[in-house]
């Protein structure tokens, strides 16, 4: 059976939707890495990790995201808006009674894909109705940097250069 | 920061695209991938774990009266401005929650076991190979797809 050649395109062009676009080049936030996490994090009272990560899959489908990827064993979750603003979620445990949730938004600008570091953009967009798919309240990121892993952003960016030279 | 806004009616869209099932979570996620490979879709995603199906399917886009339309436009202001759509790829996303959980997915106190939704969306490409992304917010989609699983789970249930 021959694909149109058409078809095919637009295939790759989903399928680049789905791969994050990782051929564009990520402009990672100028922010620190605090300020980044302080933004981009909240911690929930509950130590149901599975539940915090069905209310962020719950919570970007009810924002109009379609999720690409999930991977329950690791926590995460990507999804895509528009085909363009793409939200990375992770969620991992915070000592014993705490759950945090992590959340990274990319958007095509010009050749690559921006970090979004707004912080309306996160507690409004995200959190606010996040905590209310939980029907939990979110609170501040945790304080030690170490327990707030990076974002998920795509190989080769110069994100990650900075945060493993750090961790090394 | 417009793109990150959720849609109008977001709630009136969760109702239309929500269902909720009786049934084991694992067994329902099982046969709402028969039903959407019924319908011609590739799953591309798919987490028991975490009750998410995505998949995608190829449509042709074409439609006779927006190239007549396109030729109206073509006539009048020249070649360069025709534009008609070509073909699309419908993207669809599906979650799975058990109806006793908190939030925005408890929409019903009755009985079923699981809250299941689907939304649908496209990707559309012109002649000029222009690309566009728009949700599909037709509930006949929805109903067409609720109405096979339920075939698909009485089905089963004949069958065992």
């Amino acid at each position: 059976m021959k694909i149109p050649a058409a078809s095919l395109g637009l295939f790759l062009l989903l399928g680049a939707c789905a791969a994050g676009q990782a051929e564009r080049p990520v402009i990672a936030s100028t922010m620190s890495a605090v300020q980044l996490r302080s933004i981009q994090s909240r911690t929930f009272d509950t130590t149901d990790r599975d539940q915090v990560l069905r209310g962020a899959i719950a919570t970007l489908q009810h924002l109009g995201y379609a999720v690409i990827r999930v991977s329950p064993e690791a926590g995460s979750v990507t999804a895509v808006k528009k085909g363009r603003l793409r939200m990375t979620v992770s969620v991992y445990p915070r000592g014993t009674v705490q759950t945090v949730v992590r959340a990274n938004a990319l958007l095509p600008m010009g050749a690559g894909d921006t970090q979004i570091d707004d912080p309306l953009f996160y507690r409004n967009l995200f959190f606010e109705p996040l905590s209310q798919t939980l029907a939990l309240a979110a609170m501040a990121a945790p304080e030690r940097e170490d327990e707030a892993p990076m974002p998920a952003v795509p190989p080769d960016n110069p994100i990650r250069p900075a945060k493993v030279a750090a961790a090394q | 920061m417009r793109i990150g806004q959720p849609p109008a009616e977001a709630l009136q869209i969760r109702d239309f695209e929500t269902r909720h099932l009786s049934g084991d979570e694992r067994v329902l996620l099982a046969e709402a991938t028969q039903v959407l490979q019924d319908l011609g879709y590739t799953i591309t995603e798919s987490s028991g774990p975490a009750g998410v199906l995505a998949a995608s399917k190829h449509r042709d886009a074409t439609e006779a009266g927006q190239v007549v339309g396109a030729i109206v436009v073509g006539v009048l202001f020249g070649a360069a401005n025709m534009r008609w759509d070509t073909d699309q790829v419908i993207r669809v996303t599906l979650t799975t929650w058990p109806s006793a959980g908190a939030g925005l997915i408890r929409a019903s106190t009755a009985s079923p076991d699981v809250a299941m939704r689907i939304s649908f969306e496209r990707l559309i490409r012109n002649n000029k190979g222009e690309v566009r992304f728009e949700p599909l917010r037709d509930p006949g989609l929805q109903q067409q797809f609720f109405e096979k699983l339920n075939q698909s789970l009485a089905a089963q249930e004949h069958r065992l």
